[in-house]
């Protein structure tokens, strides 16, 4: 064990401190990364390195207050699975012992090791203090990618554990195993704010640019901490990475209808009226013109019609290139209906329909509108329809209001992208409460 | 921000483009319109007279 | 650095042999001590002090905890009279001697956390008992059940002292060595079996908190505080 506080590193000659003396049997340099054994009396180098400062969150040295105790960050790991990697900074107070703050995808936990081992009660849940701890994913394979600081176990970068964590609520148990030891460590969430007020750092964001490693320490002693003393809500927070895909898909989602809705802004309409005689003949109006003036755009015809019942108007529409004669149709109902059965009054339909036509070429175009009505009956009140609907003119007429213009959200299109959206956040959210 | 995160926000991106292109050039992979249904309203063989029994 | 905050031992001294300095004797029971002014290790016979050899002088730790740090375990008051520091190839730790009434038991500390044991001589008649005192290796994942309780083995080392100080009830030469074989169970339980040259030796008890341990006399480090919650007791 080194006899000081401190030493030089045996791979570039700067001059480490060892703050958790006695405890501490690995260093990693903060200045070139180097990995110095300091649990034998003379330090001696396990790996050399030749690293650039890293810039760390939470420059190492600083202290911060979490529940009415100071800590000290000492030492910190990147480590990754599955291509996500996640940063983990050992904390000490002698008087205390050891603490984590890890980060993962921009949130923050607090974790302590265990001293009792959780009961198993089956491969995939656990008790540990009265709370079943049920596990998310399968085993995973963690390596330790970096270091930096002091350790007080054997820290190696390459290093690789097998973890599973167990989940209960929001709090976490971390289980991990390699070929000599078991660790279990709970992890509880933590505010990031609270972690930036409490370290006086940016927790979010990147870091100090000198990395803060040990700037200023042994001088001036430690920044003054600040204190956090309130947990994030332990109920509230699904799994982070859920909650970002959700996050992802809503602000999509909303871009999205904002792109659609400035493009299916609607152009200056052409407006024409019919009156139709109810089982009479029927009638065409010409409204125009409706000039499309990009390469391509949507046509919305909307027909509306006075106070009807238990009639429906057959709407038929050419849309008319005036150069080229070219029509492209469509068609529409306008139908409303009422009655009363054994569940009461019903009503069926609406006083106004619009249509739209999608992929309308640049040009100027008529609206040729053909329109008939036609009465129904349920067949409870004396029908006045009969076989020929031509013969006479029973419940007399329909004043239609038409209009036609360029644009409209093609409403198909937006509910196509947030299934495309939400599917995955959906798929990941599912797979998570199953696999817990 | 992690491997997974970012793939999806790179998908979100791409339905976005999607949907912006098809609301340019006015297309739907539904029959040529949307809203009150296609020509001849609900279908050829529509007579007249409410859904409802 | 170690002893600038040396809290008062209680009960008699003597005087160091070698130095003259004075060498607490709390316990009655135990013959050995070492000068924790010139590390001579002092074996007590009657009144008479001989000194017997030299012991390393103990590595500087942050350790909380000193000789003479009192407390409360489990009802009864204790008070730190000695400490064995064991190192392995991959770190080390400290085990204090505890004044226990007419006892004594051992807090372990390690990694920031504290084991409070006593000996359990029973343990060596269990058939995993037996095995380790033949000297066969028992494996991680070896469990031993204590009265309802699973212990699994978690943590084998093979341990050398570092030095000891203050009163001992063995010499603490510098070429000791010992295997040591850590158990843990559900319910915070701590177990030990330990084996060196001259036997095997069982030990049963938990993981405490430095703050249930309610201490008195703790060590004063440079540049912290003691935390709140241990400040209500705190230094004296």
């Amino acid at each position: 064990m080194i006899a000081g506080r401190k030493f030089d590193c045996p791979g570039c000659g700067g001059t480490l401190e060892i703050r958790a003396a006695g405890y501490t049997t690995t260093v990693a340099c903060r200045y070139c990364g180097s990995v110095i054994d300091v649990a034998s009396p003379d330090a001696t180098l396990i790996t050399q390195y030749h690293q650039a400062v890293a810039e760390l969150a939470i420059p190492l040295g600083t202290r911060g207050t979490i529940a009415g105790i100071e800590w000290e960050a000492i030492g910190w790991q990147s480590r990754s699975s599955a291509g996500e990697s996640w940063d983990e900074f050992l904390l000490f107070n002698p008087y205390a012992g050891y603490r984590w703050l890890v980060r993962a995808d921009g949130e923050w936990t607090f974790g302590r090791a265990l001293e009792s081992l959780p009961e198993m009660l089956s491969d995939d849940v656990v008790r540990w203090q009265d709370a079943k701890w049920e596990v998310e994913d399968d085993p995973a394979t963690m390596v330790t990618i970096r270091v930096v600081g002091e350790f007080y176990w054997r820290v190696k970068v390459d290093e690789t554990v097998t973890g599973r964590t167990f989940w209960s609520g929001s709090r976490q148990l971390s289980c991990e195993q390699n070929r000599d030891e078991v660790n279990w460590t709970a992890l509880d969430p933590i505010d990031s704010d609270g972690v930036g007020k409490a370290f006086g750092i940016n927790p979010d964001g990147g870091s100090r640019p000198d990395g803060g490693l040990g700037g200023g320490l042994g001088s001036s002693g430690p920044p003054p901490g600040k204190s956090i003393d309130h947990f994030a809500d332990t109920r509230s927070s699904p799994r982070p990475f859920v909650r970002w895909t959700f996050v992802a898909a809503l602000f999509a989602a909303a871009l999205a209808f904002i792109t659609m809705a400035a493009f299916g802004g609607h152009g200056t309409p052409a407006t024409g009226s019919l009156s139709l005689g109810v089982g009479g003949p029927e009638r065409t109006v010409t409204l125009g013109p409706v000039e499309v003036k990009r390469a391509w755009q949507t046509v919305t015809i909307s027909a509306a019609g006075d106070e009807f019942a238990n009639k429906w108007v057959d709407l038929d529409y050419a849309l008319v290139d005036r150069r080229t004669h070219q029509a492209i149709e469509a068609g529409d109902t306008l139908e409303y209906y009422t009655g009363t059965d054994s569940d009461g009054p019903w009503t069926e339909g609406s006083h106004s329909t619009s249509t739209m036509i999608a992929r309308v070429p640049r040009g100027s175009y008529d609206v040729v509108m053909t329109a008939s009505a036609h009465a129904w009956s349920d067949g409870t009140a004396p029908s006045p329809v009969v076989d020929d609907p031509w013969s006479i003119n029973p419940t007399g007429t329909i004043a239609l209001t038409l209009s036609a213009a360029t644009g409209g959200v093609l409403w198909g299109n937006f509910m196509v992208v947030l299934v495309l959206l939400f599917a995955p956040p959906c798929f990941f959210a599912w797979r998570k409460m199953k696999g817990a | 921000m992690s491997g997974k995160l970012i793939a999806f926000i790179v998908w979100c991106a791409l339905v976005w483009t999607g949907a912006t292109w098809a609301a340019y050039s006015a297309w739907s992979p539904f029959a040529g319109a949307s809203g009150g249904g296609g020509p001849g309203g609900r279908g050829g063989g529509f007579y007249g007279g409410p859904m409802h029994k | 650095m170690q002893g600038e905050a040396s809290a008062e031992p209680s009960g008699p001294q003597l005087a160091c042999p070698s130095c003259g300095a004075p060498v607490p004797l709390v316990s009655a029971a135990l013959p050995y001590a070492v000068c924790g002014h010139c590390q001579t290790l002092i074996l007590r016979e009657g009144d008479e002090l001989k000194a017997i050899g030299k012991s390393a002088v103990l590595p500087f730790d942050v350790s909380p905890i000193q000789i003479g740090t009192r407390g409360t375990a489990d009802g009864q008051r204790f008070e730190v009279i000695g400490r064995v520091r064991w190192g392995w190839t991959d770190g080390s730790w400290n085990e204090w001697l505890l004044q226990v009434g007419a006892g004594t038991a051992w807090l372990g500390e390690a990694m920031g956390l504290y084991v409070l044991v006593t000996e359990a001589p029973e343990l060596l008649e269990t058939p995993l008992g037996n095995q380790f005192a033949s000297g066969t290796e028992i494996p991680l994942g070896a469990t031993l059940v204590v009265s309802g309780a699973h212990f699994t083995a978690t943590d084998i080392k093979q341990a050398h002292s570092l030095g000891g100080e203050g009163q001992l009830p063995f010499p603490c030469p510098a070429d000791w060595t010992m295997t040591n074989v850590d158990f843990r169970s559900e319910a915070g339980g701590a177990l030990s079996l330990q084996r060196d040259a001259d036997g095997v030796s069982a030990w049963l008890g938990r993981y405490v908190t430095l703050d249930e341990l309610k201490p008195v006399g703790l060590r004063k480090i440079v540049g912290w505080q003691v935390p709140t919650a241990l400040a209500a007791t705190g230094i004296s």
